[in-house]
């Protein structure tokens, strides 16, 4: 039965200090007790210094463990003070709610047992990403994945839009275990790319600045060179368009045909 | 708050990213009270340093989504050494 206790879920953003929401700040401000799974030592320091009961998720966290586990372990403990009866702010980085599947299950199970619970959204890497590369994802159309999903899963891409892989460090990794994969790995995702784009087509590996004093990753590549790059968790792969749109004659002629039947009002 | 983390939020707030090439930034930076480690690490933009410094905790990991959709089981934990997992293959 559900007592007094309820749950949000936060984003900080990704930029120290620029991006957190008023929304996210009364939230922690308001909460009994915060768990952090942040980005940054100084921005987990700064978190600390918002709130009374800062409590780190990343003693959850240890060499050799499955991140599975890890995962379950922070859920365990976000539900306990829940469960306690307590008021529970989740603190995340960027966007809860992205490439971050602990405040969503912790929502979840929340709301299951009859506990309020909400996400409020935040600014994602992927939101700085479109600001940082100059990228309106409604021009020609944004895929996202996973870049190991995109490896495990026949996916069917566009070439004719953006693809951008997540956790690009990892591509190929089944562990859950590692920090970084091999050029071996690695090699294994430029071949799938190869499927649909040229080796010399340029690419993007990009990071998101999150403190003032850096500027975002931004370097142009080869997809050739993917897998001898420089790679670190926080690492994206953007692929821009390989090749133009390509109209729909048939669907075009049939909006024609309703545009003619039913005119739009005049100017 | 402590005076570098207050600078960094105020950066990140009225400046944003890259402010440490910005003109205002090193006379700003010279001018906080900081022990000459800290502001030595602020004014390089070596965040790593000024974390350590400061007391932050080393070897920070950041959350990863599994590359399968819905719920997961843990992988078995035991019986292999640590360091192995976590060695890149090659």
């Amino acid at each position: 039965m559900a007592g007094s206790g309820r749950l949000v879920c936060v984003g900080l953003g990704m930029l120290l200090g620029g991006h957190i929401s008023p929304r996210a700040q009364a939230e922690i401000r308001q909460a009994d007790v915060v768990f952090a799974a942040v980005s940054d030592p100084l921005v987990e320091l700064w978190l600390q210094e918002m709130h009374a009961d800062v409590r780190s998720l990343q003693p959850c966290y240890a060499e050799g463990k499955s991140r599975l586990r890890t995962y379950d372990e922070m859920l365990a403990l976000i539900l306990a003070e829940v469960r306690a009866g307590r008021r529970v702010c989740g603190v995340f980085y960027g966007h809860p709610g992205v490439f971050a599947r602990v405040p969503h299950r912790a929502i979840a199970q929340a709301r299951a047992e009859g506990f309020p619970a909400h996400m409020e959204p935040g600014i994602s890497a992927g939101d700085c990403l479109y600001a940082d590369l100059g990228i309106d994802p409604g021009e020609v159309g944004c895929q996202h994945f996973e870049a190991s999903q995109f490896l495990f899963y026949r996916r069917r891409i566009d070439p004719s839009a953006y693809l951008v892989l997540w956790q690009v460090a990892l591509a190929g990794d089944r562990t859950h275990r590692r920090h970084a994969v091999g050029p071996a790995h690695r090699a294994l995702l430029v071949e799938r790319l190869a499927q649909d784009y040229p080796l010399q087509h340029r690419v993007t590996i990009y990071e998101a600045a999150t403190l003032a004093v850096h500027r975002p990753r931004i370097e142009v590549i080869a997809l050739a060179d993917l897998a001898g790059a420089d790679l670190r968790l926080q690492s994206t792969l953007v692929v821009p368009p390989g090749v133009a749109l390509v109209p729909d004659e048939d669907m075009i002629s049939r909006a024609a045909e309703l545009d003619a039947r039913y005119p739009a009002p005049a100017a | 708050m402590s005076n570098v983390i207050r600078f960094l939020e105020t950066l990140g707030r009225e400046v944003g990213a890259g402010a440490a090439q910005s003109p205002e930034f090193t006379a700003a930076a010279a001018g906080l009270d900081l022990d000459p480690p800290v502001r030595d690490a602020l004014l390089a933009g070596d965040t790593a340093a000024l974390a350590r410094l400061l007391g932050g905790r080393p070897n920070l990991m950041i959350l990863l989504v599994p590359s399968e959709p819905g719920d997961e089981k843990p992988d078995d934990d035991g019986g292999e050494a640590p360091e192995s997992r976590l060695r890149d293959v090659a």
